[in-house]
């Protein structure tokens, strides 16, 4: 049964100024300033999510809120797990599929049928797992010829379909989004919503942000407001 | 120990997923040279060029028999090849995944494998060059196997030694310029171009450089028909050496590793 349970999940983000990614002057602190207390290649934090609890069971889809830099991106790395939480507990059970950046694994030689292989290679699955889906994914795309041109062709529309389809034609119990479907154009998004509410089955979590409030009511029953980190707002939507 | 065991089975899991790596190798190679029709016979001839004219420049100006100089230059170069790309690229192999290393989980070891695949087709590819110059001049004996396997112990040594360079580059972004001026440096004092005999003594300057004993027991079989067991024996050691510590320094930092971009 798949669950996604945070406990108290705070996460201090470290900051690496240019001066500390530089291994001159590391070697040069480390030999001549080894006792120096101001070690500037300490990297700076700051605190990116701040005790945020959340529990979440099979169904539930959670819309996440907030300003730009409010930890929304942060939260979504930590419960696919790329981010180690500083302290608190996260634990996810079932499989998670993430679509964070959108364009993520994509080779822009590579044609629109070999992407799908690629992604879907890098997620995990068979090849024969893949040919299964492929058709789908081709036909929700809908590009037409365009499918074995390399990707550099694409418009950024068309690259977005077929990210976006890969991703949710890939069938897991936990799906990860981050706000997207709001730069895809009207007809797209329509499409995509729909999409999301037809593949997304009753018993599948998804976690989206987003910016757009509308788009959240539409998709989301539970809904949380991050400012600055910390879970300001919760809501349930019926 | 536990970061080498977090080390250990981050490669591991990258073994159990051979298409991670085996695979998208040979996508990378094919999409690579896709608009040419040689491919990655580009780099064959490219390769085949400089060994044809500095292996003949270089055996007038070291005064010695073509027959003897050219497959001992060619067999070293073309192994050098396959080191310095690996090397050099390694360089930038966490920058060139970012977004699949901030979207998905994935073991880090995985990049390294599939650039270290990548380059080993590569070399495949001039490999074949290097036959007809071998069977020509000094015959192809049934001891070459044994050059076979030190292009195995080459390969393990490279893919260690390429993650400790990688997690390197990624934390210090200055590193790559220095990576790439060591390799420049490690051409010329490693006896590629030069024969060890030439050194008169001073054999301390090939016994300190790991990346002779590498190239010297894949040479040596093909060359001179027999196995240098010393050399065998550092480049074993090698291996468990770098192994270990590309372990430890990866369970170290694996954590920290999303936060570095």
């Amino acid at each position: 049964m798949a669950y996604i349970k945070l406990q108290k999940v705070s996460l201090n983000y470290p900051l690496y100024l240019t001066s500390s990614m530089s291994i001159r002057k590391a070697l040069f602190e480390f030999f001549l300033f080894k006792n120096k207390k101001n070690n500037q290649n300490k990297p700076k934090h700051i605190k990116a999510l701040d005790s945020i609890s959340i529990d979440l069971k099979p169904g539930d889809k959670l819309g996440v809120m907030g300003e730009n830099g409010a930890g929304k991106s942060t939260l979504l790395r930590v419960i696919s797990g790329i981010y180690p939480p500083t302290t608190g507990k996260v634990k996810v059970e079932g499989k998670i599929s993430s679509l964070l950046d959108i364009f993520f694994g994509v080779n822009l030689d590579a044609t629109g049928r070999e992407n799908i292989l690629i992604r879907g290679i890098l997620i995990g699955l068979s090849k024969e797992q893949i040919n299964e889906i492929a058709d789908k994914i081709i036909e929700f795309v809908d590009i037409g010829e365009f499918i074995n041109f390399p990707l550099k062709t694409y418009s950024t529309g068309m690259k977005m379909r077929l990210a976006f389809a890969i991703s949710i034609y890939i069938t897991s119990d936990i799906l990860v989004l981050d706000e997207w479907l709001s730069v895809g154009d009207k007809k797209f998004v329509k499409k995509a919503e729909k999409a999301l509410r037809d593949r997304v089955s009753g018993a599948q979590i998804v976690i989206y942000a987003s910016h757009s409030k509308t788009q959240i009511d539409r998709i989301c029953n539970k809904v949380i407001n991050l400012k600055k980190g910390r879970i300001v707002k919760y809501n349930e939507l019926s | 120990m536990n970061n080498i065991k977090v080390g250990f089975d981050d490669f591991l899991n990258t073994l159990k997923r051979p298409d991670l790596w085996f695979y998208l190798a040979f996508f990378d190679i094919r999409l690579k040279y896709r608009r040419s029709y040689i491919g990655p016979w580009w780099e064959t001839i490219s390769t085949g060029l400089i060994i044809a004219t500095l292996g003949i420049l270089w055996s007038k100006i070291f005064q010695m028999d073509i027959s003897i100089y050219l497959p001992y230059f060619a067999v070293g170069f073309v192994m050098w090849s396959f080191i310095s790309s690996q090397i050099n690229e390694s360089c930038e192999i966490f920058y060139f995944h970012q977004s699949i290393i901030l979207n998905i989980q994935i073991p880090y070891h995985a990049f390294i494998l599939r650039l270290a695949f990548k380059n080993f087709l590569v070399l495949l590819h001039s490999i074949l060059l290097l036959i007809p110059i071998i069977i020509y001049s000094v015959g192809l004996e049934f001891i070459f196997l044994f050059s076979v396997i030190g292009i195995f112990l080459l390969f393990l040594n490279l893919t260690f030694l390429s993650l400790v360079v990688a997690i390197f580059c990624l934390r210090f972004h200055d590193t790559k310029f220095a990576v790439g001026n060591i390799i420049q440096v490690l051409f010329f004092a490693t006896p590629i171009v030069w024969m060890p005999g030439l050194l008169r003594g001073k054999s301390w300057l090939l016994e300190f450089n790991p990346f002779y004993h590498w190239i010297h027991i894949i040479r040596e079989p093909v060359i001179s028909s027999n196995i240098p067991f010393f050399s065998v024996t550092i480049s074993i050691a090698s291996i468990l050496l770098l192994s270990t510590l590309s372990f430890y320094l990866l369970g170290r930092v694996k954590k920290r590793i999303p936060f570095w971009y």
